[in-house]
């Protein structure tokens, strides 16, 4: 799997809708998770509310209805006091009445009236009130009808009357009218600095008699409560009790609504993370596979180059095997070419000396046919040994110079040509030219070799003509020189070119042309060594052209040496 | 003290002993000619191989014309061990081979050879060169004597 096609599901459109699917999801289910969350926290907030509300307006009418008792039981017990003890003098009377009011605060007056009508004894709460006429003009009335102990009440005038008829121990007939304030007894301990509840009072008959606190405007019916409060005059009072104003905000304060708009908000920031952890997961997916696929490369690859590297070890070692066993078989050449071009030099030679011998010592006693036949002898024997130093030549050309110094190639082919040219029978009939050479870097001795060679290649196939000419000349290159050694003699076929400088390859007949067939071959070989080229233009007809290269920096390609093997061997 | 002055030629090849001598003979070198046929006899031939002090044998001995390919023992570890023997270590040594490679040349004048020749195959006056190589060191060469 490619890493290009492992992405492409990044462009593709399935994933893309799956990318949308599960965030949306989780939005939704998020969304819905904060209504339910909202509708009971809102039904829960109610239920919480309306219990306590319940418990507090519960708790109202309880107290109320026992402050009410209390209220009665109060009266009705002055009243029994007043029968058994009688009223006492008037200062006594206010004395213990004032007691009564001052510990009962919501009776607001007390009063005793005579049957008559005539004479009565007045305390209200409000120390400057007199007696009031109208509560007077009922008492007497209630006096006149006598029966129960009654509760009057007044229209318009939120007022419970009370009044309870007495007879004194000195047989004086009374009423005791008290008139009592029902908003203290309903209020009771409700603070009505935060009053959770607003109560309306009405009497059996559906009057509103007492009005506590403001009902909430908007406050649902199901929040209110309606109460009976049995009066001990028989009667009975209803009292509706309804969350006032202020308990109804606090009641339906919105943080139910700020826990949905969190909730919203919420969902919708899960949904994206959502969103975002798709598209990781997308594109990290996408990465693993990629990752996997190049995984799989890198193994491949490393096999592959596990494999290369067990090639390449089995490969060098068989090439140094055959590197070994080729130097091994050039080893023993070089030193049976060596060994043959030396010890064959030698008997060779003690022909040479013994001919030389007989011709000296005995000479006057052979006649002049033995003496030609000596002389061939010596001339064939001389051969050889020209033919053994020649190998001995090629021999060391082999083996790399010791010296790689800067050559003065100029003097080097002067000298080179000094030398070729002593051995010519003619040499006053050369035209010799040599221009300024550029300096190579090599083995002078060996190079010296070369331009010999070459030079002597030209006075032999120059021989004969008119005028013989051999030029050098040399030219700079690029990190080499070539130099070329040119004559105007019989050159050679141009199909032969390459073959001129194998070993012992003659392309003109050697009764002609003396010389081994080595020279050539030597001075190509000492070219190469030295990492360069040798190279020979003819036309055929007039001259030859040999050129070679060398290499003219010290730090050139340094060419190969195998000298090392022979510098121990014998000679 | 006037004594004749020799000379030890020193290779196996006998055809080459017998034209040295007979080209040494016939040009008159005034020494006596002593040879020796290996490494081995050279030290016999001197008598070096008792540690003697007094060196008798060496009396007189212009030159050593050594042979390099022997058997037994070559000219350079022939040379070696002259040079190393503090009776032999100035007595003029001279190679004469058949090869003519630098290394050849360049390890005997490092083991000490006074001088390097190529043997020489010549139609005319066979050994002629020996004759003048020898005439040198017999003739005009002083060596050091009474400093070894």
């Amino acid at each position: 799997m490619s890493l290009h096609a492992s992405l492409a599901p990044l462009r593709g459109r399935s994933p893309i809708r799956r990318r949308y699917l599960l965030p949306v999801f989780i939005a939704l289910l998020g969304i819905l998770a904060a209504l339910t969350a909202w509708l009971r926290a809102r039904d829960d907030r109610v239920r919480q509310m309306r219990s306590t509300f319940e418990a507090v307006a519960e708790t109202n009418r309880l107290a109320t209805a026992r402050r009410v008792q209390i209220y009665f039981n109060a009266i009705n017990d002055l009243g029994r006091y007043w029968q058994l003890f009688g009223l006492q003098s008037p200062d006594a009377w206010r004395f213990q009445t004032g007691m009564v009011l001052q510990n009962f605060v919501a009776i607001e007056r007390i009063g005793w009236i005579d049957r008559d009508g005539e004479t009565y004894r007045y305390v209200a709460q409000d120390t400057t009130e007199t007696m009031n006429p109208a509560f007077l003009a009922q008492a007497v009335q209630h006096l006149r009808n006598p029966g129960a102990p009654n509760l009057v009440q007044l229209e318009n005038q939120p007022i419970l009357q009370v009044f309870f008829p007495v007879r004194t121990p000195d047989d004086s007939v009374g009423v005791l009218a008290a008139e009592v304030d029902p908003a203290t007894i309903v209020a009771g301990r409700i603070p009505t600095d935060t009053p959770l509840l607003a109560a309306t009072v009405r009497n059996s008959e559906g009057k509103i008699i007492y009005q506590l606190g403001t009902p909430a405007a908007g406050a649902p019916l199901t929040i209110g409560m309606k109460s009976v409060i049995p009066l001990p005059t028989g009667s009975e009072w209803t009292v509706d009790y309804e969350p006032t104003q202020t308990y109804w905000a606090t009641m339906s304060s919105p943080w139910p609504n700020y826990f949905l708009f969190t909730g919203l908000l919420l969902s919708l920031a899960l949904g994206a993370v959502a969103f975002q952890f798709m598209r990781l997961r997308e594109y990290s997916g996408v990465l693993a596979a990629a990752n996997r696929a190049l995984d799989a490369q890198v193994r491949e690859l490393q096999a592959r180059d596990r494999e290369l590297s067990h090639i390449n070890q089995d490969l060098e070692s068989r090439v140094a095997k055959r590197t070994a066993e080729l130097e091994d078989t050039l080893r023993d050449l070089e030193t049976f070419s060596h060994s043959v071009s030396h010890d064959l030099r030698t008997p060779i030679g003690t022909v040479v000396n013994m001919v030389a011998l007989i011709e000296e010592d005995y000479g006057r006693r052979i006649d002049e046919e033995g003496l030609r036949l000596l002389g061939r002898i010596r001339a064939n024997a001389m051969a050889a040994i020209r033919l053994l130093e020649e190998l001995t030549q090629l021999t060391w050309a082999g083996q790399a110079g010791e010296t790689r110094k800067a050559i003065e190639m100029t003097s080097v082919a002067r000298a080179a040509y000094s030398d070729a040219v002593t051995g010519d029978p003619d040499p006053g009939q050369v035209r010799f030219e040599s221009g300024e050479l550029p300096e190579a870097i090599g083995d002078a001795a060996l190079i010296g070799r070369v331009f010999s060679n070459l030079f002597s290649n030209a006075l032999k196939y120059t021989r004969g003509q008119v005028s013989r000419e051999i030029r050098v000349e040399g030219e700079t290159g690029d990190g080499e020189n070539t130099y070329t050694v040119s004559d105007n003699g019989i050159g050679f076929d141009p199909a032969q070119a390459s073959r001129l400088f194998e070993p012992f390859r003659r392309l003109h007949p050697s009764a002609k042309y003396e010389g081994t067939g080595l020279g050539l071959a030597i001075a190509a070989k000492i070219v190469r060594r030295h990492g360069g080229r040798m190279w020979a233009e003819s036309d055929g007809q007039s001259g030859a052209r040999f050129a070679f290269t060398l290499p003219a920096e010290q730090n050139g390609n340094e060419p190969a040496t195998d000298g090392a093997a022979f510098t121990e061997s014998l000679p | 003290m006037t004594e004749a002055p020799r000379i030890l030629l020193v290779d196996d090849d006998e055809n080459y002993l017998l034209v040295a001598q007979r080209a040494l003979r016939r040009a008159g070198v005034p020494a006596e000619i002593e040879t020796a046929r290996d490494g081995a006899e050279v030290f016999r031939h001197l008598g070096l191989n008792e540690p003697v002090d007094g060196h008798e044998s060496l009396r007189g001995l212009a030159v050593i014309l050594l042979d390099l390919n022997m058997p037994v023992l070559d000219g350079w570890e022939v040379l070696r061990r002259l040079r190393s023997d503090r009776r032999t270590h100035s007595i003029p040594v001279v190679v004469i081979s058949t090869s003519d490679r630098p290394q050849d040349v360049q390890k005997s004048y490092e083991l000490g050879a006074n001088s390097f020749v190529v043997k020489r195959f010549e139609s005319k006056d066979p050994g002629g060169y020996l004759a003048e190589t020898a005439r040198y060191w017999v003739e005009l060469n002083r060596p050091p004597r009474g400093s070894d």
